[in-house]
């Protein structure tokens, strides 16, 4: 099992601090001693093959999971105990946004805000920049469950940035979302990061994580099997060059040391 | 290119056939009862499966229901055909004849002979007392007959007196001896006499036709149905290389054959009819083809209905259309029912029926009925015959064709922005006063029509139901202010069961959004089942309001009714929706399955305890059993919040312990029953006082208790015995010592006891007050057999000591601590005992607790408990 090892040199403390985190039904082991650490500031991606255990270890990030052993930590707070405090700091997006039936676009984003305990002229100024950036104005008037795909995606977005939160935790967002969207996406991303905040973010497009991130750790079967930013984990590949290549060495040889 | 032919379309008819009579049969196998067991300590690991696993041979739990209904069906259906046969042979339009029992004709022939001979008796005083008796004996008759009718008071006197005038003009040969005794549909039921005859024919007609909206707008109102999407299926149906034509048809077949609901109550009617027609055995195949028919002809109407409803209406009218279908439909099943039970109903029905042409009855929806008239020209079946195939085929192809022309263009009409016309929607309402999750609930409800529906209207269809079967309720319910305080409570407490309970239910897939808020899911949840209470709240009120206004004889002279009514609306919303956030199985994706409907039936049972509090007369009982729920209310929430954070992860629960909301339930059912036994008691035996109380006691607590256990076991609490108390843990003492030191905290507790009663002599008053309590036989139980005391010694602690230690003092520990623990199980303990007695008791609560506490064994606070009761009755001379 190739574990972390490469640690970055601790500037302010870590902002996400995965201990030991497992998570375990009845006999299957959905994660297994994950190791990680997210600075801030980074863009952190999360890839791994179907079923890896990204959606798990997020969800336990969220509070959603408790977890069955070791711990997470954002911002020295633990994620299943102060699930509460954690929620203020953090802006989520789920792979698959779902939204109430009798809802405008408008009145979700309104409710979103007001739930973080902004007034609606905050929130008003806060959107509206967003809205315009998405081009969601026209949609925004419609009830949310008829918006395609891309749209609910981009709505779940707003909501998950209403709040200015130092953490965005997104969970593959740009599955769905159509080129323009994409690279607007994009955009937000690294302008965010830019200004010092930390996104987070599990995806299995290779060369979307390539081009973005700053971190990248490779899950499979559960297990962490690489860590760190793209020249280290080159130089600690000693071979390949692309992170697709290093993508299928690494995981391929956990599934084969796993499958046995 | 594809080198199979492609599929002819009679095999593409009966592939998706197939498919939709699988699928409605994997639906049956998967209804239950048991959620889905995700304790770690599970034998076998845990697969990890995205579909939850089907439970194995609960499908019989489906055909027990479907027998259970079909049952249900079957009386309906008789006493429906009876009544209606009697009330069509009593009209009076072709006889002017009073029908009345067999019995009575006889009688009254009886006294009409004996009143011919009264001339014979040669003294006129006898002769006056024997015309007087006879007379009498009429006159009683005919009122048990009156009676045996169950009409208001102002209608029995006008029948009454009505019949008297029959009988002294005209003797008995007023009266017709009506086939009103029978309880069964025999041959006979169809009335042969022409007239009658045809009536009852056009009767049958008209609640012929309310089954067909029933079965159309039942079809299309349900809530597993979302007409404002094509289900995803018939869209991907679609994409196959089959003709709409096939498709269609075979939605015609789902619609009339897969309605098991349907078939299960209208089958059994429609076999009557033909048996009261006299077709003897042929009844069963002739109403199977009727069934047939009718299905067909409802199944082509639903569907032309759904295409042309999806077609022309847009997606939020198509909601509103699906609440309208859904009160048509209840409102069609509530007439169908009372069409049965209601008599003020069925005359309705006969004068229209008499009012109405006769050509009316050759509908297509009644052909199948004209068939089943007896003693009918031999032309008339084939003809009604031929009618029925004709029509049949001019439904089906109308549907068919219909559709097929509606969807020329396209499946969907309206959608979203890129998917159709694109409509500004209104702008929203400015209005800012609720924020958050209040002001979100409150949106959803007034959009989702289906939503209101469910929660405003159908509460008050259910009493306007039992108001239009019992005619006498009306009054009952204006005449007295209890009745009318338990009604208010009562559609409140119904219209939680659609809106506050399902509240966890309803976020299904949008939970997300809330778990990514910074609000504890707890407080959300709690603010949303405020805003259900303050509407059940505005409903009890209205209702209340509007029966003191339009009723002659009430008077609030017991606002503590009326109070206690309303704050029994407010707990009980919180205690449904407590029972429902607990009953909510997140991970069930098959919509039927998500919640425990056996949890329905605890709400139910609930709040139809509650009816002791405004029902009784002591107020005492009343204060007691209130406080009883609002701790009950905040022992579910305290279960929800220890719960909340492993709603989406129930393998890492904490395994189930004995909580403080078993035992105040049990604590709450112990209450009641103990307060029914004393009255069943007091009213079949004739037992001194404190003998019946002390019978009570122990009954209910037998009663209570093993019900208690039973169910906890069957929901696999790790370790009962040792939770509950009866097992000694590792670290208790020795039995006998516990057991010497519990005897030691009972001559303690009596002690206090008779200081008590030391200081409460001293208080003049006091003497009187014991006199008129009885209070001195209640404690020395003077002159009550001995085995009175044994059980008051030796039972009643046992019982008492499991519900109030091991259930409730166990529990309260849990979450405050042994002080508090010890003071509140006390408290609770000394709530349910008579006011008089509550000092004493409250600090023998307090003794056997601690001694409880200390040994963690239950015959230790047995002991304490059996020792102050003997102390107690023995040494204590007045």
């Amino acid at each position: 099992m190739t574990s972390n090892a490469i640690q970055m040199s601790p500037s302010a403390g870590a902002l996400i601090q995965i201990q030991g985190l497992t998570k375990r039904y009845g006999s299957f082991e959905a994660v297994n001693n994950l190791n990680l650490r997210v600075d801030y500031g980074h863009i952190f991606a999360l890839l791994g093959p179907n079923g890896a255990g990204k959606t798990t270890t997020i969800r336990m990030l969220m509070g959603i999971l408790a977890p069955t052993s070791g711990s997470a930590r954002i911002s020295g707070l633990d994620c299943f105990h102060d699930r509460v405090e954690v929620k203020r700091r953090v802006g989520y997006l789920p792979d698959e946004p779902v939204f109430y039936d009798y809802l405008r676009g408008s009145e979700v984003i309104n409710f979103a805000g007001e739930m973080h305990g902004l007034k609606r002229a905050e929130i008003q100024g806060r959107a509206q920049p967003l809205i315009h950036r998405l081009e969601l104005r026209d949609a925004l008037e419609e009830f949310a469950v008829n918006y395609s795909r891309g749209m609910k995606k981009k709505l779940a977005l707003i909501c998950a940035m209403i709040h200015d939160p130092e953490l965005l935790i997104l969970d593959e967002p740009t599955n769905g979302l159509d080129p323009f969207a994409t690279r607007v996406l994009h955009e937000i991303m690294s302008e965010k990061a830019a200004a010092g905040k930390t996104i987070f973010f599990s995806t299995h497009l290779l060369d979307q994580a390539e081009k973005l991130s700053s971190q990248i750790a490779i899950l499979a079967r559960g297990q962490l099997a690489a860590h760190g930013t793209l020249a280290e984990l080159r130089a600690q590949l000693a071979n390949n060059s692309t992170l697709e290549e290093i993508f299928f060495s690494v995981a391929g040889e956990t599934e084969k040391t796993a499958g046995a | 290119m594809s080198s199979s032919p492609p599929l002819s379309t009679a095999r593409a008819i009966w592939t998706i056939a197939r498919l939709s009579m699988r699928r409605q049969v994997n639906m049956w196998q998967s209804v239950r009862l048991a959620r889905k067991r995700n304790r770690a300590q599970s034998s076998g690991g845990q697969v990890r499966s995205a579909t939850p696993t089907k439970a194995s041979g609960r499908g019989w739990l489906s055909a027990l229901l479907f027998l259970v209904l079909g049952f249900n069906g079957l009386n309906i259906g008789c006493q429906g055909l009876m009544r209606l046969s009697e009330t069509t042979q009593n009209v009076h339009s072709w006889t002017d004849k009073i029908s009345v029992s067999a019995s009575t004709q006889a009688t009254l022939r009886q006294a009409e002979a004996a009143l011919k001979r009264a001339g014979e008796i040669p003294s006129p005083v006898e002769r006056k007392e024997y015309e007087d008796t006879w007379r009498r004996y009429a006159d009683d008759v005919l009122l048990a007959e009156v009676r045996h009718k169950r009409l208001t008071e102002d209608d029995e006197n006008q029948q009454l007196q009505q019949m008297r005038d029959v009988f002294a003009q005209r003797g008995a040969d007023g009266f017709i001896y009506a086939d009103s005794d029978r309880v069964v549909v025999s041959g006979e039921t169809w009335p042969r006499p022409e007239q009658a005859k045809s009536v009852f024919l056009r009767s049958l007609n008209l609640i012929v036709l309310l089954w067909i909206p029933l079965i159309v707008c039942g079809a299309l109102g349900t809530n597993t149905k979302d007409l404002g999407q094509v289900e995803w299926n018939f869209e991907w149906l679609y994409t196959f290389p089959v003709s709409a034509r096939a498709l269609f048809v075979s939605k015609i077949f789902v619609y009339a054959f897969l309605n098991p609901l349907v078939w299960v109550l209208l089958f059994p009617f429609l076999v009557l009819i033909y048996v009261a027609g006299g077709h003897g055995l042929n009844a069963l195949p002739l109403g199977l083809i009727a069934l047939l028919y009718l299905s067909l002809l409802a199944g082509a109407l639903t569907t032309i209905l759904e295409v042309a409803v999806r077609k022309f209406l847009s997606l939020s009218r198509l909601k509103n259309m699906q609440a309208l279908f859904t009160v048509i439909s209840v409102v069609a099943l509530l007439l169908i029912y009372a069409s049965a039970l209601s008599k003020p109903l069925v005359d309705f029905l006969v004068n229209h029926a008499v009012a109405m042409p006769a050509a009316v009855v050759w509908n297509p929806f009644s052909l199948p009925l004209i068939l089943a008239m007896p003693d009918a020209p031999a032309g008339q079946a084939h003809v009604a015959a031929g009618g029925m195939v004709l029509s049949l085929l001019i439904f089906c192809a109308f549907a068919l064709f219909g559709s097929e022309w509606l969807t020329r263009d396209g499946l969907i009409k309206a959608g979203g922005p890129y998917q159709g016309a694109r409509r500004m929607g209104k702008r929203s309402l400015g209005g800012n006063w609720f924020r958050g999750v209040a002001s979100k609930e409150l949106l959803l409800l007034g959009r989702d029509r289906n939503l209101m529906v469910q929660v405003l209207i159908v509460p008050l269809l259910i009493p306007a139901f039992y108001l239009l079967i019992y005619s006498g309720m009306l009054s009952a319910v204006s005449g007295n202010l209890r009745h009318a305080a338990m009604m208010a409570f009562a559609v409140g407490a119904y219209s939680f069961l659609n809106s506050a309970m399902p509240v966890l239910n309803r976020e299904d897939k949008t939970l997300w959004f809330l778990l990514s808020m910074p609000q504890s899911l707890t407080s959300v949840l709690a603010k949303k089942t405020m805003v259900w209470a303050s509407i059940g709240l505005v409903y009890g009120t209205g209702l209340l309001l509007a029966l003191l206004h339009f009723s002659r004889h009430l008077q609030t002279t017991s606002w503590g009714d009326v109070f206690l009514s309303l704050y029994g609306i407010v707990i009980y919303a919180f205690i449904a929706a407590g029972i429902g956030i607990l009953a909510t199985n997140l991970f069930e994706t098959e919509k039927r399955a998500r919640f425990r409907t056996d949890m329905v039936y605890l709400y139910m049972i609930l709040a139809s305890m509650y009816s002791n509090v405004i029902y009784s007369t002591s107020a005492w009982a009343k204060l007691a059993q209130a406080v009883l729920s609002t701790l009950l209310a905040f022992a579910m929430w305290q279960k929800v919040k220890d719960n909340s954070p492993y709603l989406l992860d129930p393998v890492a629960l904490p395994p189930r312990n004995v909580s403080l909301a078993d035992g105040l339930i049990a604590g709450l059912a112990f209450f009641v029953m103990q307060s029914l036994m004393v009255m069943f008691l007091h009213l079949t035996s004739a037992l001194s006082a404190s003998a019946e109380i002390t019978l009570a006691y122990v009954i209910a607590g037998l009663i209570v208790s093993s019900a208690t256990l039973l169910i906890l076991k069957r929901q696999g609490i790790f370790d009962l015995a040792l939770q509950v108390g009866f097992a000694l843990g590792e670290n208790g003492k020795s039995r006998l010592l516990s057991i010497f030191q519990g005897a030691a905290w009972g001559g303690a507790a009596a002690l206090a006891a008779f200081l008590y009663m030391r200081v409460l002599s001293l208080v003049p008053s006091w003497r009187m007050w014991e006199k008129d309590a009885q209070l001195s036989s209640f404690l020395t139980r003077s002159g009550s057999p001995i085995w009175i005391s044994i059980l008051a010694i030796a039972a009643a602690p046992v019982f008492e000591e499991f519900l109030f230690r091991g259930l409730i003092f166990r529990g309260l520990r849990r979450t405050t601590g042994p002080f508090l623990a010890v003071l509140g199980s006390a408290a609770v303990f000394a709530l349910i005992h008579p006011p008089v007695a509550v000092i004493p008791v409250f600090v023998l609560g307090i003794a056997t607790a601690i001694s409880f506490h200390k040994s963690d064994f239950l015959l230790a606070s047995i002991t304490t408990h059996a020792v102050y009761n003997a102390c107690v009755m023995f040494l204590h001379k007045p």
